[in-house]
C-alpha cells in the first residue's frame, strides 16, 4: 500500500479529516456531517474513520498524521492577547485558560490520545503544521498550477492572518505575512457579529445581504478601523473592536460609530444592517484586489491560489478574477478551517516525497471535491425495502430526464448522488435543485424548503460549455466560489425597480434566470462539467435538452441550521420534512405524494439550532 | 483559595507583564503607523 497521511483540523470550528496518498487526496470530510452538529470542533473521530475505511486502511497504515496547526504557539497567542488586554480581560482569562492548559495548547496529545482510543490500531506520530501553511498547501499542492501565488486570508490560526506564498512544483515557501490582530477576516466577523449574525458560520448571510445596501459607511470604515496600504496590507485599530478582550466582536465603540447598538439575532433587518453590509464588503473587496496585486508583484507569477475562510467570500474572489491580475484564480473548496486538514497531510506527505501527480492532466487534483462518503444502490434499496418507503428504480438516463421533465414542471427535487462533497458548498452530490427561470422559485425554497430568512439568494449550476451565454464568466468556477453578473443576453428590463429598496428589491424580476439572479444582477455561479459530476452533468444535459435552459438553482441539502445530509435515511428525513417533491437517491426515484405519513417524536425543527 | 487563584495571577501575574509588553512597543497594540508604505513583514520565500 502507498504511504497514507492523515490530516486532522480540530478544536476550533468545522473540524475534518483528510486522508492523502503520494499527494492526491484520497478522501476528506467535516465531522459535521456525521455527528449533525453544525461547525462541530470536536475531535473528527467519525470521520477518521470514514477516511481509513474509505481506503480500507487502519491506523498500522499511516505513515504519518498531520495536524493543522501549531497548538504551542497558538497558546502563545492566546496568553499574548490576555496581556495586551489586561487590565480588562478577566472573564476571558478565567473562562479560556483551563482548557487551554490542560489540552488545547498541547492538542497534538489530545490527538494522538483521541486517534489511539479509536480502536483503529496504534496511533502514528503527529506532525505539526502551521495553521497558514496547511491553507496554503490546500491551496497550492492540489491545483492545476506547476507554479502559483498562493494568498491565505482568514480570522487567525497562530499569528498570521494573511500570508502570501510562492509555490513551485512541491516547494511552497513564505513570501510575507500580516500578524494578529490584524484581521481582515475578523473585521468582517466583527460585522457580522453587530448585524446580529452568528461569528465563523454567519458570514455569508452578511456576504448576501451587501447588495440590498448602499455602502455609505464604506469611507467611515478606512477612516477609523482599517489603515490600507496601496499594496492592500493593513492594520485595524483596536480601540474599537473587543475581540482581544474575549467574550464578543464589538462593543461602545462601534455603537457610536454605527448609529446604536447592534442588531439582537433574528430581529428584522433594517436599511442600516444593508449598509453596512455592503461597506464592509467594498471594503474587504478592495482590500482582496490590492493583496492580489501585491502577490503578482512580489512573486512574479501569473496565476493565483486562494484559501483561508475569507477565501470563501466569493463575490470578493470575484472581484480579484475581474481586475485580471492573474491570468487565472484556483481556490481550494474547503478554502475554510476543515480544508487545513486536507493542507496539512498533503504539506507533510510532499516533506516525505510524494509529487503532483496530477499536474499535466490539466485538471486538479480535488476530483470535484466529491471526496465524502457515498452509498451503492444495494444500500440505499435496503434501507428504502426496511422501511416500506415506496420508490421507482431507474436506469442513469432515465433517471436524469424524469428529473428534468418534473423540474421543467416546477417541481422541487432532493439530488443524493455518489460522493459527499468536501467543503461547505454542496456541489451537485448532496443539492436541492429547481427551476431558474421559475420567479417565485427564491421565495418558496427559503421559506417551504430550507425555513431561512428571505433575503437569502440561491447560486445557479450551469453546464461549463453554456456558461459564456448566461454568465459574465472569464474562468470556470466548479466550487461555486466565485460571483458574477449575470449575461446582458439574459437580463430583462426590470419593472419600478427605482421605485423600491430593502427586502422589496426581492419581488423584482432581473433575468430569464431570476432565482439564481442576486438583487444586484450578481449570481454565485457552479459550472459543471462531466469529469467533476457525471450524474449532475447529466441533468443538466437533460434539463438543458428539456427546456433550454442549461441552468439549475443548486442550494445545499439541508434545512437552516442542519448540516448537510450525508446518508439516505438524513436525504429521505430532509425530504419529508419540508416541501420537497421528489427524491432522487442513486439510482431510485422516490415522489412525496406515494409516501407513508412522516412521524417523528417532538418537532424537529426544536432540536436543530438556528446558525 | 482556588476561587481567587485565577484572579490573583489575572492582576498579579498577566496584568503587569501585559502593561509592560504594551510600554515596550508591544506590535499587538502599537498604533497604525500611517507614514509605513506596506505592513507586510517579509519572510524569506520571496522571488
Amino acid at each position: 500500500m502507498p504511504e497514507l497521511i492523515l490530516g486532522v483540523s480540530a478544536y476550533y470550528h468545522d473540524s475534518a479529516a483528510a486522508l492523502v496518498s503520494d499527494g492526491m487526496p484520497l478522501a476528506a470530510a467535516q465531522e459535521e456531517r456525521f455527528t449533525r452538529r453544525r461547525h462541530d470542533s470536536a475531535f473528527p473521530a467519525r470521520a477518521v474513520e470514514y477516511c481509513l475505511r474509505e481506503a480500507g486502511a487502519t491506523l498500522r497504515d499511516v505513515s504519518a498524521v498531520a495536524y493543522y496547526e501549531d497548538p504551542e504557539l497558538k497558546f502563545g497567542r492566546v496568553k499574548a492577547t490576555f496581556g495586551a488586554a489586561a487590565p480588562f480581560g478577566f472573564a476571558s482569562y478565567r473562562d479560556t485558560l483551563p482548557e487551554w492548559k490542560a489540552w488545547k495548547g498541547t492538542a497534538t496529545r489530545t490527538v494522538r490520545d483521541s486517534l489511539a482510543g479509536l480502536g483503529l490500531g496504534p496511533a502514528p506520530e503527529v506532525v505539526v503544521r502551521r495553521h497558514h501553511e496547511s491553507h496554503a498547501a490546500s491551496a497550492f499542492f492540489p491545483s492545476p498550477y506547476e507554479s502559483a501565488a498562493v494568498l491565505c486570508i482568514d480570522g487567525v490560526g497562530e499569528w498570521a492572518t494573511t500570508t502570501l506564498w510562492h509555490g513551485r512544483g512541491t516547494e511552497l515557501r513564505p513570501v510575507a505575512e500580516l500578524r494578529f490582530p490584524h484581521s481582515l477576516g475578523l473585521l468582517y466577523s466583527a460585522f457580522t457579529y453587530f448585524c446580529g449574525f452568528k461569528v465563523d458560520s454567519g458570514e455569508y448571510k452578511l456576504m448576501g445581504l451587501a447588495p440590498y445596501g448602499k455602502p455609505r459607511y464604506a469611507q467611515l470604515i478606512r477612516e477609523k478601523l482599517i489603515d490600507i496600504k496601496p499594496d492592500g496590507t493593513f492594520r485595524l485599530d483596536m480601540r474599537y473592536f473587543e475581540y482581544l478582550r474575549g467574550q464578543v466582536m464589538t462593543g461602545r465603540g462601534f455603537e457610536q460609530l454605527f448609529d446604536g447598538p447592534r442588531r439582537l439575532p433574528e430581529s428584522p433587518l433594517t436599511e442600516r444592517e444593508f449598509d453596512l453590509a455592503a461597506s464592509v464588503q467594498q471594503v474587504t473587496e478592495e482590500v482582496a484586489v490590492k493583496l492580489a496585486r501585491s502577490a503578482r508583484e512580489l512573486t512574479g507569477e501569473s496565476t493565483l491560489c486562494l484559501a483561508g475562510g475569507v477565501a470563501l467570500n466569493c463575490v470578493a474572489n470575484g472581484k480579484v478574477i475581474q481586475a485580471g491580475v492573474f491570468d487565472e484564480v484556483w481556490i481550494q473548496p474547503a478554502a475554510g478551517d476543515a480544508g487545513g486538514a486536507l493542507g496539512a497531510a498533503l504539506s507533510v506527505g510532499i516533506a516525505r516525497g510524494a509529487g503532483r501527480p496530477h499536474l499535466g492532466t490539466g485538471r486538479d487534483a480535488m476530483s470535484g471535491s466529491l471526496l465524502g462518503p457515498q452509498y451503492g444502490d444495494a444500500e440505499i434499496a435496503a434501507y428504502l425495502d426496511a422501511g416500506n418507503i415506496p420508490y421507482t428504480r431507474l436506469e442513469p438516463q432515465e433517471l436524469a430526464e424524469e428529473v428534468a421533465r418534473e423540474l421543467g414542471r416546477g417541481k422541487i427535487v432532493g439530488w443524493h448522488q455518489g460522493r459527499m462533497e468536501f467543503g461547505p458548498r454542496a456541489l451537485g452530490a448532496r443539492s436541492i435543485i429547481g427551476d431558474p427561470r421559475d420567479p417565485a422559485m427564491q421565495s418558496a425554497m427559503n421559506l417551504k424548503i430550507k425555513f431561512r430568512e428571505s433575503f437569502r439568494p440561491f447560486a445557479p449550476s450551469v453546464l461549463a460549455t453554456e456558461a459564456k451565454d448566461y454568465f459574465e464568466l472569464s474562468q470556470e468556477s466548479p466550487y461555486m466560489l466565485v460571483v458574477t453578473q449575470v449575461a446582458p443576453a439574459q437580463l430583462v428590463e426590470p419593472v419600478a425597480e427605482g421605485q423600491v429598496s430593502g427586502l422589496d428589491l426581492l419581488r423584482i424580476q432581473r433575468s430569464t434566470i431570476p432565482a439564481v439572479t442576486h438583487v444586484d444582477r450578481s449570481a454565485r455561479v457552479q459550472t459543471v462539467t462531466e469529469d467533476a459530476n457525471a450524474p449532475y452533468h447529466r441533468l443538466l444535459t437533460a434539463f438543458h435538452a428539456e427546456t433550454g435552459c442549461p441552468v439549475l438553482v443548486n442550494t445545499s441539502f439541508n434545512v437552516r441550521g442542519e448540516p448537510i445530509v450525508d446518508t439516505p435515511a438524513q436525504a429521505y428525513a430532509c425530504f419529508m420534512r419540508t416541501d420537497i417533491d421528489l427524491l432522487a437517491l442513486g439510482n431510485f426515484l422516490l415522489r412525496k405524494e406515494g409516501q407513508p405519513q412522516w412521524q417523528e417524536q417532538g418537532d424537529w425543527r426544536d432540536e436543530i439550532p438556528l446558525d | 483559595m482556588n476561587k481567587l487563584q485565577p484572579l490573583l495571577s489575572y492582576l498579579f501575574l498577566v496584568t503587569p507583564r501585559g502593561l509592560a509588553a504594551r510600554l515596550t512597543a508591544d506590535p499587538m497594540t502599537r498604533r497604525r503607523d500611517r507614514a509605513a508604505a506596506s505592513y507586510w513583514t517579509m519572510l524569506d520565500g520571496g522571488r
